[in-house]
């Protein structure tokens, strides 16, 4: 009996580590994207529900961000204006967003994003390991 | 201009929880002069006010599981000190070859949801 419940808690333990560590790496490494591991982690590994697992995990990126932009900072300034316009932007299509989420199929639009993305991740791909 | 359209763009998707913060660095990449690693930058640092926004409203309607979180953080630091390290340390074009390649393994994940659930619809 003690012996399940100290394995379950190991299991327990391994889950979080193989949830946690990647979701760090991949947030440091490519400065986004952690959360599009993390949620699927949540939910499957850590049996959170849809919702929930995506709340959670807005507030375990933001202190895992601002310890890679720390990092990146050392190397490079932020682009300020640049930065003003997308946090801009960013806002007003947030709130747009969250309005529309209701009101679109969220099944199409997965279909557009996906393909959105793997238009330009061909793309990026090329130019990073073929183009100058 | 097109980087504040694709930025209201990013921020739908955003807002309607789809990630769409991943977005923003192939845009500033191929439409402005923004390096690799500036744009990996802009998009960390536009992504705390935004969650920080978001995370507020999902707290007050009770729907964070903060001991959870309290657990991961940890972790998500020891992965992230490295894996910043490693982006500052690669060359601008490898960085961003390894970036495509997350990109199409996502839109792969989209894409496959995609079909799996409208399979589900018509059974």
């Amino acid at each position: 009996m003690n012996r399940q419940a100290s394995a379950s808690q190991k299991g327990k333990q391994k889950n979080i580590l193989i949830t946690g560590l990647p979701t760090g790496f991949i947030n440091g490494l490519l400065g986004s994207g952690g959360g599009s591991y993390l949620v699927p982690q949540l939910t499957r590994k850590l049996k959170l529900e849809q919702q929930i697992a995506h709340a959670t995990s807005l507030i375990i990126i933001m202190p895992t961000t601002l310890l890679s932009l720390a990092v990146y900072l050392f190397k490079q300034p932020l682009p300020l204006t640049m930065l003003l316009y997308t946090i801009a932007g960013g806002c007003i299509g947030g709130l747009v967003g969250a309005k529309l989420l209701t009101k679109v199929p969220g099944l199409w639009l997965a279909l557009i994003f996906g393909c959105i993305l793997l238009i330009s991740g061909c793309r990026m791909a090329w130019a990073g390991f073929f183009g100058g | 201009m097109i980087v504040f359209i694709g930025s209201i763009l990013a921020g739908i998707i955003t807002g309607m929880g789809m990630g769409g913060g991943i977005l923003l660095v192939p845009l500033l990449v191929f439409f402005s002069d923004t390096s690799q690693l500036g744009a990996q930058g802009l998009c960390l640092a536009f992504s705390i006010p935004t969650s920080a926004l978001a995370a507020w409203s999902l707290y007050r309607q009770k729907k964070l599981d903060v001991a959870c979180a309290k657990k991961l953080v940890p972790w998500t630091l020891c992965g992230a000190l490295p894996g910043a390290l490693l982006a500052s340390w690669l060359s601008s074009s490898v960085l961003q070859g390894i970036f495509g390649l997350f990109l199409i393994f996502l839109g792969g994940r989209e894409i496959y949801t995609f079909w799996q659930k409208k399979g589900q619809k018509k059974s």
